[in-house]
């Protein structure tokens, strides 16, 4: 058998399997205890995220050798791990990267101000030991390669709008890197939330559905622009438990909730950033355990910064794209009457009293039917919405495209009598079945 | 120290077992146990596969010491036990008590999801001895504010 190196054994750091450590008194008496979180430094150290308990940081201090057991998360295959303790750490690069670690599980199961890292310990590596078994080979399917990432790239780089991005970004997660289910969020600055835009696997779309920024897996991504990674699948299934049933009504709540799978057992969220900036998150889970590994993580990452570029500029193209004035005629509305209500103080709209959506597409929403209503007209470009300035929108600037994309697409879901048509680049139709009564409610 | 009540019930239940050996030298080992049992009021015995711990055995002859800590799977609900310890060789009712042990398990961590692969890797019967374990201490080791305090 070849010796396992710390890399070829990566599936054992994931924190899905708890660890065990041993460590011995100076009277020869031992101490065995399970561990949170082993974490690969290098190639010859790892460190523990565990602040040490009593006995065994006594043990170390006095005799410096300890043993770790470690398991695979994903085919049960044991390691044994001769280590000698190297100090403490409790600032610095490997300090933060241990901390953020621990974070993102806590982060999950809401206990992120309970479990805070005093310090990380190092060791390093003396030799590495399969522990014999007998038992059949659990086979585990083949790691995410980089072929599989310049395919689903190449394809990004095909995608000539937003929607085609977001497409083929959700179609990679789902075919290239098996996850089971996938969503993206984008960031919307005004309010300091991610809304969903798009999705894939999940029951319900939840397109419009917002994650605000610092909470959960998904709000620490935007928040701190880290990946958040959760393969403990007790954990999980205790928080989908706690978070199943309760939903009421979007008409009630004006929010939409985030879909979920059910028993899914490992999640990771990666932020989507471009030229310094969040752009949003994309959020991928699957009930396979341990079904992010680190090559996952490294291709996931690659994907949603490579999207998020593709998305800026398809933002900048969609602005810069000059209509055809020619291409539009105007047609007043009719047919039946339907009710608009806009809400000022969230933006927040109802068609026939269904909740639509709120926030800067809530406001878009109202601008296009008031000027429908009064003018004919259907045809409209994101060029003149930048300029428009009683749309009181300055942060319009860098994320039009995507906000009239997610009202698109939720008016799209919801069917009110209300649609928007992509007609070009940078330009779009909105189709009213029927003549708009729009009232305004102030707060 | 006497091994009764809630303690002695839980020893027994499908909780896992970990050990904690050292070598003359003071290098620690680790391996995994099948089957705990309170044999007399103060002794726990344990089934080892020598073939997947050698070590672990090696030093329990070596040294006569030995540390188990019994963690229940659900809630990591765990009790560490130190005391002196001595090797016997397994008879067929050790070894089917490992048996049932294992198939309990098996049983245990499926119900919180994990595949029954993991837990055939992890416990073992070929070339069984059994560990016998004279308690001198027990310690909480359920993970909180309490963990390593002794039980008294």
């Amino acid at each position: 058998m070849t010796v396992p190196t710390l890399e070829a054994i990566d599936d054992c750091f994931e924190g899905v399997i708890p660890s065990i450590i041993a460590t011995v008194a100076p009277d020869g008496t031992s101490n065995v205890v399970y561990l949170s979180h082993v974490v690969r430094v290098d190639p010859t150290h790892v460190a523990l995220s565990n602040q040490f308990f009593g006995k065994t940081g006594a043990n170390l201090r006095a005799n410096p050798r300890a043993a770790l057991l470690v398991v695979d998360g994903r085919t049960g295959a044991q390691y044994r791990l001769s280590v000698i303790y190297m100090g403490s750490e409790t600032a610095g690069a490997l300090f933060e990267r241990v901390a953020l670690q621990l974070a993102a599980s806590s982060a999950q199961v809401g206990m992120a101000k309970v479990m805070r890292l005093r310090a990380v310990d190092v060791f390093r590596v003396e030799e590495i030991t399969a522990v014999p078994s007998r038992a059949p080979t659990v086979t585990a399917p083949a790691r995410v390669g980089l072929d599989a990432v310049a395919h689903v790239v190449a394809r990004l780089g095909e995608a000539a709008d937003a929607d085609a991005v977001l497409e083929v970004l959700l179609e990679g997660l789902l075919v290239e890197l098996g996850a089971l289910a996938a969503i993206v969020l984008l960031h919307d600055p005004s309010r300091g939330v991610l809304t969903a835009v798009a999705s894939r696997g999940y029951p319900r779309s939840g397109i419009g559905a917002e994650a605000p920024l610092g909470e959960g897996m998904i709000g620490s991504a935007g928040e701190t622009g880290r990946t958040f990674k959760i393969n403990d699948m007790s954990r999980v299934r205790r928080l989908g438990a706690a978070a199943a049933g309760g939903e009421l009504p979007e008409e009630r709540t004006r929010t939409i909730a985030l879909p979920g799978i059910e028993g899914a057992v490992s999640q990771i969220a990666v932020p989507m950033v471009a030229a310094g900036g969040l752009v949003g998150v994309v959020f991928a889970e699957s009930r396979i355990a341990l079904a992010f590994g680190q090559a996952e993580e490294s291709a996931l990452s690659i994907l949603a910064r490579q999207a998020a570029t593709a998305l800026r500029l398809a933002e900048v193209l969609a602005g810069e794209a000059v209509p055809d004035p020619s291409a539009s005629t105007p047609a007043a509305p009719q047919g039946r009457r339907f009710r608009v209500v806009h809400h000022s103080f969230d933006d927040s709209v109802f068609i026939d009293e269904a909740y639509v959506i709120k926030g800067v597409a809530g406001r878009l929403l109202v601008h296009l039917l008031r000027l429908h209503r009064d003018t004919g007209r259907r045809d409209f470009s994101n060029r003149e919405l930048r300029l428009a300035t009683d749309l009181r929108l300055p942060e319009l600037k860098d994320n039009l495209e995507t906000r009239l994309l997610l009202l698109r697409r939720r008016l799209e879901e919801k069917a009110p009598p209300v649609r928007l048509l992509r007609t070009g680049r940078g330009t779009f139709r909105l189709v009213c079945d029927g003549i708009p009564e729009i009232r305004t409610v102030e707060a | 120290m006497l091994i009764e009540g809630d303690l002695a019930r839980f020893l027994s239940e499908p909780v896992t077992i970990i050990l904690g050996t050292a070598d003359a030298g003071g290098r620690p080992e680790i391996g995994r146990g099948l089957a705990g049992a309170v044999v007399v009021e103060d002794t726990v015995e344990m089934v080892l596969s020598r073939t997947q711990w050698p070590a672990t055995a090696a030093n329990v002859v070596g040294t006569r010491r030995l540390s188990a800590t019994f963690t229940r799977p659900a809630d990591y609900v765990s009790y560490q036990l130190k005391g002196s310890a001595s090797v016997r060789l397994a008879e067929a009712e050790d070894r089917d008590r490992a048996e049932r042990y294992i198939a309990s398990m098996r049983a245990t961590f499926a119900g919180l999801g994990l595949a029954p692969g993991f837990v055939d890797a992890w416990l073992q019967t070929e070339d069984p001895v059994v560990l016998r374990l004279a308690v001198e201490a027990v310690f909480v080791q359920t993970p909180g504010l309490r963990a390593g305090a002794a039980l008294t």
